[in-house]
Parts: C-alpha cells; sequence; structure tokens
C-alpha cells in the first residue's frame, strides 16, 4: 500500500515535468554538453543535502542514485564536444568519485541531454516487452535510456500500481523487476525536472492587475512570485469577495483566471523541484527538515512570515541554472550557492562531516584495499611457488597489513561520518569480519609461520571485499543510513553487535582452515608428514576458542539487549536463534573433541559445517522475512546461499571420504594424525 | 545398584551425552526457526521450546518424534551441573572451564526461573490517562461482577487455562447465586449471524453463532469465544455467547441484580501506578523511518509521584517491574489528536541472571583460552630455539 502511495506520489510530482517529453514525443535529443570542469564539479559535489533523514554530499547522493539506476557506481557517460578517448579515460580515472556528479548534474542542468543516457538497468527484455518498449538491437539485460523507455511510460506504471497491492512475496521476478523499474523512472523524472521551476518563466502582462502586482517585468520568475505570495492570496481574497465588487464580474473572472494560471503554473514547476532537499531549515523554526524549492510554494504562502532565506536561495538557484551555458559565470554563482548553504549548514552544527564523506569516497580505501587484498594474493601465490624464497614469506604477513589498514581505516572513517560503532547494517557487517579475519589469519601467522593462514588471509580478504562490493551493487542504497529507533544506542552497537561480528569473522576463518584441512588430506598433501595436520588442526582449534569466546559473550550481550528494548532475554526469534545454532554447534566440536569422539579430521569438517551455521545466521535467517530484526532483513540472495551450501557440502563429503579412506573402507588404512 | 548408579552418573555426566543434547538442541532451534515461515512465533514457541515432545513434519509429510527444548534443557542442566562442575576436574588449569559452566548454570537457572514465575503483558495508556494494571498479550479469564453497587465492586476471575483448552466446564462460588458453564471455547473465533437456511457448525444464540478460525501467526491478533451458560440456583438458564473482542461484556439479571460477564483478555495488578502525561514520537528528518519513541510518565504510589521518561532501551524498572516502551498509535493519528503509548510490563525475579552469566562465562573462557594461548607461543617459542 505505501509503495503504490509512492509510485502514485512520485507520478504525480512528476506529472508537470513529463508533459515536457510526453506531450512531444519524440523530442529531438540534444547532444551531450561539454566536459564540467574539475573544479565545478567538486563543488556541485560538496553541496550538502538531507537525504535518508541525515545530510550528506551531493556527491554521495549522485553516487547511489546512479547505482539505483545503473548497477554501477561510476560511469564515463557520452562523449561529449571536444572529449578525446584519452581525456575520456583520464575523467574517468583520475577522479572516479566526481563521475556521478558530472552524470547528476547534466541530468539536472540538461535534462534533454541527459534523457537519452542509457542509465536503466533492465535486467531482462522480457520487462521491455511487458511495456512495450522496442528491444531490438539490445542486449537480454541491458541499459535503457530515459526517452527509450518513454513509450512504454504509462504502460510500466499501471502495472506497477496493479502490483503494488500485492506483498512482495507474492510477485514474480518479472513483476518485481518492473515495479523497481517503475520507482527508478519516477525517481529520475523527478532529477529531470528539478530545475524547471529555475527554467521557466511565469508572464505578468495578462491583466491589469498583475501588472499592477509585477509592476517592472514581462515575464517574471519562481522567487518573484512567491515572494509577493501574501500580496496575491490578499488579492485572490479580495476578487472573491465582495469587495471585489467593484470590478464588473467579467474583468474579476479574467484577473482571477489570470491569477490562478499563474499560480498554478507556480505550483506545477514547484511541485517537480522536490526531489533534493537542499535548502536547510529556516532559523526561526525548530525543524530539522531541509526542504527543496518545490516546499518554499507551501512556506511563502502558509506561514506568517515570507521564508525570506529560502526566496534568497531559489533565487540563487534561478541564476545558476540561467547561466549553465556560460560556465565560468556558472562556476562563479555555484561558488556563491555552495558558500551560502555551506555556511547555513555549518551554522546549524551540519557540515562538519560532510567533507569527511567526500574524502571517504574520494580515498575508496574499501575499493583500493580489494585491489590490494588481490595484490597480496598473488604475493602469497609466489611464496608457495618458490618456498625458498625466504624474505618473501617472511614480507607476506607485513604486506597483507597494508589492505587490512586500510580497511580499518575505512571502517574508522564511516565510524567518525556516523557517529556510530563499526558495525550497525549488514553492509558493515561484511566489512568488520573480513576485517576480522585477515587480522586474525596474519596474528596466526605471525606466530606459526606456516603460509597457511597467510594465505587463507589474502583468499578471505579477497572474497570478503568482493561480497562487500557485490552486495553493495545489490542494494543500490546509502550504506551510511539513519538507524531506527532501536538501533539508536551506541553501547549496544558497540557490545553486542560487534562481539557478535568478531565470532562470525573467527568462525569463518576455522571454516577456511578446515577446508586447508580437508582438501590437504584428500589430496595427499604431504600424506606423511603428520606434524602438517597437527599444525593446522591446532590453528582450527584456537581460531574456533577464539570464536566460541566472542559469540558466546556476544549471544548473551545481544539477550541483555533484548530484555533492555524489548523485556524479554530470548524470545526464540530467527536471529537470536542464529546466533545460539552458531554457538551450540562450536559447543558440540568442543564437546566432542573432549571426550575423544572427534580428532583432527571431525573437528575440520565441524569447522566447515561451523562455516556453513555462520552463514544460515549471518544471512539465511534474513531471507525469513519474520521476525523483530527486521532492519536485517535482506532478499536475492537465496541462489548464492544455495550455491555456497552445496559447495560446503561438498567439502564435508570429501571429508567423509578420507575418514572412509583411512578407516580402510575404501583403501587400505593409513595413519592419521 | 551400587553399579547401577554409578553407570548411570557416568552416563549423565559424559561428553557423549551433552553432545548429544546440545545436538537435540541445535536441531530444535533450526526447526523452531524455519517454523516461523508457517506457524506464528508463539505456537511454534509452544511446540518446539516448550514442550516434553513434539512431532516434527519433515518436509511436511514425514512425521518424526522428538524430545521437546524444555526437556533437552532440563537434562542439559543435570549433564552440566553432574559433568562440568561436580565431575569436572579443579585444578587451577581448569578455572576457567568451571567458571564458564558455572555461567551457564546461572543461565539456565535465570532461563528456569523466568520461566516458571515472570508475569508479562502490556499496558496501554492514552495521553492524560493513568493505570495500575496490565493486561497478558495471549491468555484469557472470564471476569464476573455485581453491577448493582455504587461503582466499587469484587470481581470473580476464571483464568483461561482453565477453560480454553478443556470441554465444557462448570464453575461455581458460594459468592455467586449461579453457576457458570463453559460449553465451548475457541482460540480464535468471529461471531456471525445465522441466516435463513444456514447451517452453522455451532450452536446459534440470539440468531449468532460462532465460527472457530485458524490461529494467526500473531497470536495476540486472536480474539478468544466461548458459549456459556448462567444456570442460577432456580429458574431459567441463559445462555450467551462471550468474545474477547467485543467492546460491551455480557450483563444478565440473576436474584434481581445485574452481573456483568467478561471475556477478556487476563489482567495483572501493578503495585503502583503509571500516568502517561506525554508520548513523543520523531522520525528522522524527512523519512518515515522512526528515530525516538519516548513517553513522559509519572509513578504514583502511595500518593507520591515521580516523573520518568521511558523510551526504546531506557525501560522503568520498579519493584520488580519493568516497563518498556513498546509500541504506539493510532498510526494515522493527525498534529494534536490524542495518541496512546503501550508499554510492555514484564515481572521477572531473574532479570538480571544474564547479566551476571555474561559476566561469569567472560571471565571463564577469557582465563581458560588465554592459558592455552600462553602455554601454546610457549609451546613455539621452545620448538623454534630447539
Amino acid at each position: 500500500m505505501k509503495r503504490r502511495f509512492t509510485i502514485l506520489t512520485a507520478c504525480a510530482m512528476c506529472a508537470a515535468a513529463v508533459c515536457a517529453f510526453a506531450q512531444h514525443p519524440p523530442l529531438p535529443a540534444e547532444a551531450p554538453p561539454a566536459r564540467w570542469d574539475r573544479e565545478t564539479l567538486e563543488l556541485f559535489g560538496a553541496l550538502p543535502v538531507q537525504d535518508g533523514g541525515r545530510i550528506k554530499p551531493m556527491a554521495t547522493l549522485a553516487a547511489f542514485k546512479l547505482l539505483n539506476l545503473r548497477g554501477m557506481r561510476s560511469w564515463r557517460g557520452p562523449e561529449r564536444p571536444g572529449d578525446n578517448r584519452r581525456e575520456r579515460m583520464l575523467a574517468g580515472m583520475t577522479h572516479p568519485e566526481l563521475a556521478p556528479v558530472e552524470w547528476l548534474m547534466d541530468t539536472l542542468f540538461y535534462p534533454r541531454a541527459a534523457a537519452s543516457y542509457p542509465v536503466f538497468l533492465v535486467h531482462s527484455d522480457e520487462v521491455a516487452e511487458a511495456i512495450g518498449v522496442p528491444h531490438q538491437g539490445k542486449k537480454k539485460r541491458d541499459r535503457y535510456s530515459y526517452l527509450e523507455l518513454l513509450p512504454g511510460r504509462t504502460k510500466l506504471f499501471q502495472l506497477a500500481d496493479q502490483y503494488a497491492a500485492r506483498s512482495g512475496g507474492e510477485l514474480t521476478g518479472l513483476q518485481r523487476q518492473i515495479t523497481h523499474l517503475a520507482h527508478n523512472v519516477a525517481d529520475y523524472e523527478s532529477l529531470l525536472s528539478f530545475f524547471d521551476f529555475a527554467r521557466e518563466t511565469y508572464p505578468t502582462r495578462a491583466t491589469e492587475g498583475l501588472r499592477l502586482i509585477f509592476t517592472e517585468e514581462d515575464q517574471t520568475r519562481y522567487s518573484d512570485v512567491l515572494r509577493r505570495a501574501p500580496l496575491l492570496a490578499s488579492v485572490i481574497h479580495t476578487l472573491n469577495t465582495a469587495e471585489g465588487g467593484e470590478l464588473s464580474a467579467e474583468k474579476r473572472e479574467a484577473e482571477l483566471a489570470a491569477l490562478r494560471d499563474l499560480l498554478g503554473r507556480v505550483d506545477r514547476f514547484g511541485s517537480s523541484a522536490k526531489g533534493i532537499a537542499l535548502l536547510p531549515p529556516l532559523s526561526n523554526g525548530s525543524s530539522e527538515q531541509w526542504v527543496s524549492p518545490g516546499d518554499v510554494v507551501a512556506e511563502a504562502f502558509m506561514a506568517e512570515e515570507p521564508p525570506e532565506a529560502h526566496l534568497a536561495l531559489a533565487e540563487s538557484l534561478e541564476t545558476l541554472a540561467a547561466s549553465v551555458d556560460d560556465r565560468s559565470a556558472f562556476k562563479e554563482r555555484l561558488r556563491g550557492v555552495h558558500g551560502e548553504l555551506v555556511g547555513r549548514a555549518a551554522e546549524r552544527g551540519e557540515y562538519r562531516r560532510v567533507p569527511l564523506e567526500m574524502s571517504f569516497y574520494r580515498y575508496q580505501l574499501i575499493g583500493r584495499s580489494l585491489t590490494l587484498f588481490i595484490l597480496c594474493f598473488v604475493l602469497v601465490a609466489l611464496t608457495w611457488l618458490k618456498p625458498g624464497w625466504r624474505r618473501l614469506t617472511a614480507a607476506a604477513p607485513y604486506a597483507l597489513l597494508v589492505p587490512t589498514a586500510l580497511l580499518a581505516a575505512g571502517i574508522t572513517m564511516r565510524c567518525i561520518i556516523r557517529g556510530r560503532p563499526p558495525v550497525t547494517t549488514l553492509y558493515e557487517t561484511i566489512l568488520f569480519t573480513t576485517a576480522v579475519c585477515v587480522a586474525l589469519a596474519i596474528a596466526i601467522e605471525l606466530m606459526n609461520r606456516r603460509r597457511i593462514a597467510v594465505s587463507l588471509g589474502a583468499v578471505l580478504g579477497v572474497a570478503g571485499m568482493f561480497i562487500a562490493n557485490r552486495y553493495e551493487l545489490k542494494e543500490g542504497v546509502d550504506t551510511m543510513p539513519s538507524l531506527v529507533a532501536v538501533l539508536d544506542t551506541n553501547f549496544w552497537l558497540s557490545s553486542h553487535v560487534t562481539t557478535i561480528v568478531m565470532g562470525y569473522g573467527a568462525a569463518l576463518l576455522a571454516a577456511a582452515i578446515g577446508h586447508v584441512y580437508i582438501l590437504g588430506r584428500v589430496l595427499r598433501v604431504r600424506k606423511n608428514d603428520d606434524e602438517v595436520y597437527a599444525g593446522i588442526y591446532r590453528m582450527t582449534y584456537g581460531v574456533m576458542a577464539f570464536g566460541l569466546l566472542f559469540s558466546v559473550v556476544g549471544t548473551v550481550l545481544g539477550g541483555i539487549w533484548a530484555n533492555e528494548s524489548w523485556g524479554r532475554f530470548w524470545g526464540w526469534d530467527p536471529k537470536e536463534n542464529g546466533a545460539l545454532m552458531i554457538v551450540l554447534w562450536m559447543l558440540i566440536l568442543f564437546h566432542a573433541r573432549r571426550g575423544g569422539y572427534i580428532q583432527g579430521l571431525g573437528f575440520n569438517m565441524g569447522a566447515v559445517v561451523c562455516g556453513m551455521v555462520v552463514a544460515f545466521s549471518w544471512w539465511g535467517v534474513n531471507l525469513l522475512g519474520v521476525g523483530l530484526h527486521s532492519y536485517g532483513f535482506t532478499s536475492g540472495i537465496f541462489r548464492v546461499l544455495v550455491g555456497f551450501y552445496v559447495l560446503e557440502t561438498l567439502v564435508v563429503l570429501l571429508g567423509c571420504f578420507v575418514w572412509l579412506r583411512d578407516h580402510g573402507y575404501l583403501a587400505p588404512a593409513e595413519s592419521t594424525p | 545398584m551400587k553399579d547401577l548408579l554409578r553407570n548411570l552418573y557416568r552416563f549423565l555426566s559424559s561428553y557423549g551425552l551433552s553432545c548429544v543434547l546440545f545436538f537435540l538442541l541445535f536441531l530444535l532451534t533450526l526447526m523452531g526457526t524455519l517454523e516461523q515461515i508457517h506457524l506464528g512465533l508463539f505456537d511454534v514457541q509452544k511446540k518446539y521450546f516448550e514442550s516434553v515432545f513434539l512431532i516434527h513434519e519433515l518436509f511436511g509429510v514425514l512425521p518424526i518424534p522428538l524430545p521437546g527444548a524444555y526437556l533437552v534443557m532440563s537434562a542439559l542442566a543435570v549433564n552440566l551441573f553432574l559433568g562440568g562442575i561436580v565431575r569436572a576436574r579443579k585444578g587451577p588449569a581448569h578455572w576457567g572451564v568451571l567458571l564458564g559452566h558455572i555461567g551457564i548454570v546461572v543461565l539456565l537457572l535465570g532461563a528456569g526461573i523466568q520461566y516458571r514465575y515472570s508475569e508479562s503483558g502490556n499496558l496501554t495508556l492514552y495521553e492524560g490517562e493513568q493505570s495500575s494494571e496490565f493486561e497478558s498479550y495471549y491468555e484469557w479469564e472470564l471476569a464476573i461482577a455485581d453491577a448493582s453497587g455504587d461503582g466499587s465492586f469484587t470481581e470473580h476471575i476464571i483464568p483461561g487455562r482453565q477453560f480454553m483448552h478443556a470441554g465444557a466446564r462448570t464453575f461455581r462460588s458460594p459468592a455467586l447465586p449461579f453457576e457458570v458453564c463453559v460449553e465451548r471455547a475457541f482460540r480464535n473465533s468471529l461471531p456471525q449471524p445465522v441466516k435463513p437456511g444456514d447451517t452453522p457448525a455451532g450452536p446459534v444464540v440470539d440468531g449468532f453463532t460462532l465460527v472457530s478460525l485458524p490461529p494467526d501467526k500473531q497470536a495476540e491478533r486472536n480474539a478468544a469465544g466461548v458459549y456459556v451458560t448462567i444456570r442460577p440456583a432456580s429458574g431459567e438458564a441463559t445462555e450467551a455467547i462471550l468474545w474477547g473482542v467485543s467492546p460491551v461484556p455480557l450483563t444478565v439479571e440473576m436474584d434481581g441484580k445485574p452481573w456483568v460477564i467478561d471475556l477478556r483478555k487476563e489482567r495483572f495488578q501493578l503495585p503502583f501506578a503509571v500516568a502517561l502525561d506525554k508520548f513523543t514520537h520523531e522520525m528522522h528528518p524527512g523519512t518515515q523511518m522512526p528515530r525516538k519513541f519516548e513517553s513522559d510518565v509519572r509513578k504514583v504510589e502511595n500518593g507520591i509521584e515521580q516523573s520518568v521518561t521511558i523510551s526504546m532501551n531506557a525501560p522503568l524498572r520498579h519493584r520488580g517491574y519493568t516497563l518498556y516502551q513498546a509500541s504506539w498509535g493510532p498510526p494515522d493519528a493527525g498534529p494534536g489528536e490524542p495518541l496512546f503509548s503501550v508499554f510492555a510490563v514484564v515481572n521477572n525475579p531473574a532479570d538480571q541472571f544474564p547479566l551476571y552469566a555474561c559476566i561469569i562465562i567472560s571471565v571463564g573462557l577469557c582465563v581458560h583460552f588465554a592459558r592455552s594461548l600462553v602455554l601454546y607461543l610457549r609451546e613455539q617459542s621452545e620448538g623454534a630455539a630447539s
């Protein structure tokens, strides 16, 4: 129902702007504008905006809008006048964090050109077929421009509206894709039409009354009309009452019609300028809500005093939009708007984290750590290929420290930006778990120098960062969202969540070591060297012990938190059960080992199963869609999870094979460590 | 005999039993988690976690008998006590493990006390309202009162567990001039008018019949209903339908006095009253995401008032009772319209046991694994030296 509302509202909001496209299709697509210079992009990217309940740089907003639409964070964009291949390459490579800003600026300031950019990722041509969009020459999964989708727009919204009445679970994959595309199109339209209020003019010479109100101009601007809102309201009131009786009925009707036309125009273009909240609240109010230029209409007509600060900002945006073709004047005016917005945000104490967030995305610590983890993996592979190269072997764990430090720095920057502990979202659990895995692996390597831990550290680092990247692409939303009320507690977030995620990390590392043990035994690597396998077994045991400590403490802390906020220690909620299952499985392994029921092979097989239990607790329960931990629900990972379980089951079966072989069921028995 | 006892002791304190019990609990937890997709949490809890035995239908078709978590955890407590504390080695090398086991015993003890002795429910207050009663989420009761007084009255309560899951039962009291016979009870039901030509499954009372509905996945949404017969010592009996969601109780005339009979959620008395002065809810600016729920309340006890703010993660604790911010409404209230706040109320004598257990377990495991790590490092360095 809510989704239905959102779509309908979005459609209504954008209706006026879309008329420009819908009434005159097919529009001659404008050529892409000249490339924006770097300073302009930086200034625009650094504008503070309120989105998702927090203040963030425009660059972040642009990046996640583009990610959601196009399925990619960055995009070099179309070829532009004067571009050459090298410049395009450089534009994409030297400041990749600005690529989405460039796209957003094109969309806002050159909507006719941007409408032909292929930014809509359509996952299947069945979607295009269903909404009646020609898809000849397109791949099955391809990107479409707004103009390409325009012929199917009406059908798209009709279908999305039908599906909105059903719950997510009842929709087929195709229907979900159609709904998602409709959301994206509505969102995109709100950007295309955002500056229409500034591009449009408002005629004021239609009647004598209007000429008296707008004394000097033939045409006026949005902000000028809103400045005169009290006067306009009073005139309308007068014309509608007996006081307007001095005028003939015909004249009065003509004046009213002209006023209705003018205000209707203001309302229409105001409605299409609500996509970005970039005006800080007025200083005389207690509201924390930033507003868009479209919201100023209501302020101007409803408030007792004219919202002068917002009117001035709207005027600045009008002059900015008007100077778009004169890039040096545009930059100068953008500098003015930037200074004004930053100044107001800073006054309210809301700007201090914006530059840090810009830096976070500029340095790309998380992305770069993936590259370095891959390099470390290559380095570690060399140590296996050339075991005699001792310096390389000695350097490997220190080399692995570099991407780990980058990752840790990225996590720390996120903590500072959000004013929160390191783990508050599913995305952050991936980052933190990876950091824990790799840090533990480095610590183990420094203790025993077997090259196994450092190798696994590199593999897990690459895997973790790859999953984080894929998850970010799949979700396509800001990874630093505002938190729901129950999570608004730094004490419990830093104690329970951090602890439990450390347990995940240790259990996954133990599972990885278990793989090495089993595969080594299957392939009979160093089959006569019992000491090697005993060493690996001790690693698994040690890491599992670390995991048990954090899993038990984390689970109990979670219960105490639940007692603090929901009034019960344990409620058998799926997420709680997942944590309990990890603890129980670890306890089974430790007690079975202590009782002599399992040894090296059994313990390592158990560790692999523990990895599967962690996957269930971490991701599996989120797919169930039930329970109190609704802020952690996710979807679309079922197939990945099933693939993981199949692979892990195969590894466990290989372990069974080794056991059968060791016990003489398949071949003559061999000694077992 | 002695051998038998020794063997029993060894069995009950064995690692093997620990492993089997942990595995059973693991299985039950997994099944209980997956089952929540189809059954509500309340029913899953009853079936898997508060039961002695159960039948799990594998893939919905293959029945598998299993011990319930109640039985498994009881056996685990015995195993833990005998194996992890009594039989365990007590030297300094084992203090960590011993402490860890003691911590788990404290945790299980807390869970047992909570299961047996805690009361829980909710208290809903509109701004300006005051109450010293809270009601259960799931349990029902029949309340009978003489309505002829001057406003003060004594209620006679029949707890729901005495009639909800039994057949027809008759209740008598010397204080009542009539007996109440609960003929049939439904956990979730809906009264429906009977039209000419209908063939209702149950009795028809005043043109209505009670239709049994499948239990709701959210058990607190179930609307119980009962058929009752009120029989005076002499005179004609009155048949009636009582429905838990009905805003008006049944009124009957007996011995010349009006009596009200109400089927309602079980109520508990607080040793103090709570008045809601103001409820505040905030969204993150520009979103529909809740940022803060907060209730400004007054705790009233023996005429003394104390102002307290209850919010998420900051409950009110007083005289063994804890009031948590749980919910609010109405969700569609406009500006200036009165709001209500819902508090979860819990009286759990073992409220802080998990905290004590957490501290003991943390210390125990830290001691044990730190010792193991030191030994390992020493061994490594000796190995390297040799």
